[in-house]
């Protein structure tokens, strides 16, 4: 330690001023009210999440019944149009009355070309016609037109509104 | 913090925390009781209540002085006549000449001084305080007593003449 040093230690500092009864008394009334305002911390953290929870409760326990509310839905079924069958009669090859033929080779270019046929027949619809008396029921069945939903609500109003007569 | 304990500490820094103090403002008894205070409502006590305290001496005192405004320190400084140091006393130096000294002192030296020589605390707890390296603060401190050896005359150890043996 150095001469400067030992004399600045040497200087006292003037003494306190601070009342020392008066600070231990305040020191002692702070540290009670922290240690209060701590105690009461939970306590109240715990009251209000119990209030919370019921007036959860309450509002729960009050609160309407979930009105069911009913609607008839309509769903239209799109109407596919169904493959018409095939008549043989046309298409097959003619068992009775085969083609004539010189050779074999003109034999089976006549029998390939009515499987030829045949098959096409089978592939493209547009080929094939069907008659009313052939296949009757094959057509795709004309439904009656369905009623548009503007008809519907005009019906339904009419319905609604109609007083009916007397009794 | 338990009573016994609290005064304790009191008796063994408040001066040297009023020292401390009256570098920024002219209440330092105000500042060094809050400080005191609030150690006390501290939840979990510091590792080193006396540096804590000089900490929140400083900042506290730094804002009074702020608050305090110029006339209101002007009249401070008149009121106070006791001066910072003791007239009794084991000291070479003059305590009036000592502390004109120290006020003439650059602010960061100055602090460096009275944390550590009055205040008993490490350039560790000094560079903490004053938000500076520990180094720093060595060097400040060593400025400070440089002026101050000047200033007061103090002989210098170095300059000494060898006994003859």
């Amino acid at each position: 330690m150095t001469e400067i040093e030992a004399a600045l230690l040497a200087l006292a500092p003037s003494p306190s001023r601070l009342n020392r009864d008066r600070l231990m008394f305040e020191a002692g009334a702070r540290s009670r009210s922290a240690v209060l305002r701590r105690r009461w911390l939970w306590p109240s953290i715990a009251a209000g999440l119990a209030a919370l929870v019921l007036g959860e409760s309450a509002m729960l326990a009050r609160r309407p019944a979930p009105q069911v509310i009913e609607r008839v839905v309509v769903v239209r079924e799109p109407v596919e149009p169904t493959p018409s069958p095939i008549r043989p009669a046309e298409t097959a090859p003619d068992e009775a009355h085969p083609p004539k033929a010189d050779s074999i080779d003109d034999l089976l270019a006549v029998r390939w070309t009515t499987v030829g046929d045949y098959r096409r027949g089978m592939t493209h619809e547009d080929e094939f016609v069907p008659t009313q008396a052939d296949a009757p029921d094959s057509r795709p069945r004309q439904q009656p037109p369905a009623a548009s939903v503007g008809e519907l609500r005009r019906a339904g109003f009419a319905k609604l509104l109609n007083p009916g007569g007397r009794s | 913090m338990d009573p016994v304990q609290l005064g304790r500490l009191i008796d063994q820094h408040a001066s040297a925390l009023e020292l401390y103090a009256r570098q920024w403002c002219g209440s330092a008894e105000d500042v060094v009781q809050e400080s005191f205070l609030k150690l006390v409502q501290q939840a979990r006590p510091p590792d080193n209540p006396a540096a804590w305290l000089f900490r929140a001496v400083r900042n506290a005192a730094i804002n009074a002085g702020i608050a305090e405004g110029r006339r209101r320190r002007h009249e401070s400084d008149a009121a106070e006549a006791r001066g910072w140091f003791q007239a009794e006393t084991r000291s070479p130096l003059d305590p009036a000449d000592a502390e004109s000294e120290l006020r003439r002192l650059d602010p960061g030296p100055r602090e460096a001084i009275g944390a550590h020589v009055w205040g008993g605390l490490t350039f560790d707890q000094v560079g903490k305080l004053m938000g500076i390296s520990s180094s720093q603060a060595h060097r400040l401190y060593a400025a400070g007593l440089s002026t101050l050896r000047e200033r007061l005359g103090v002989s210098c150890p170095s300059n000494r003449p060898k006994e003859q043996s």
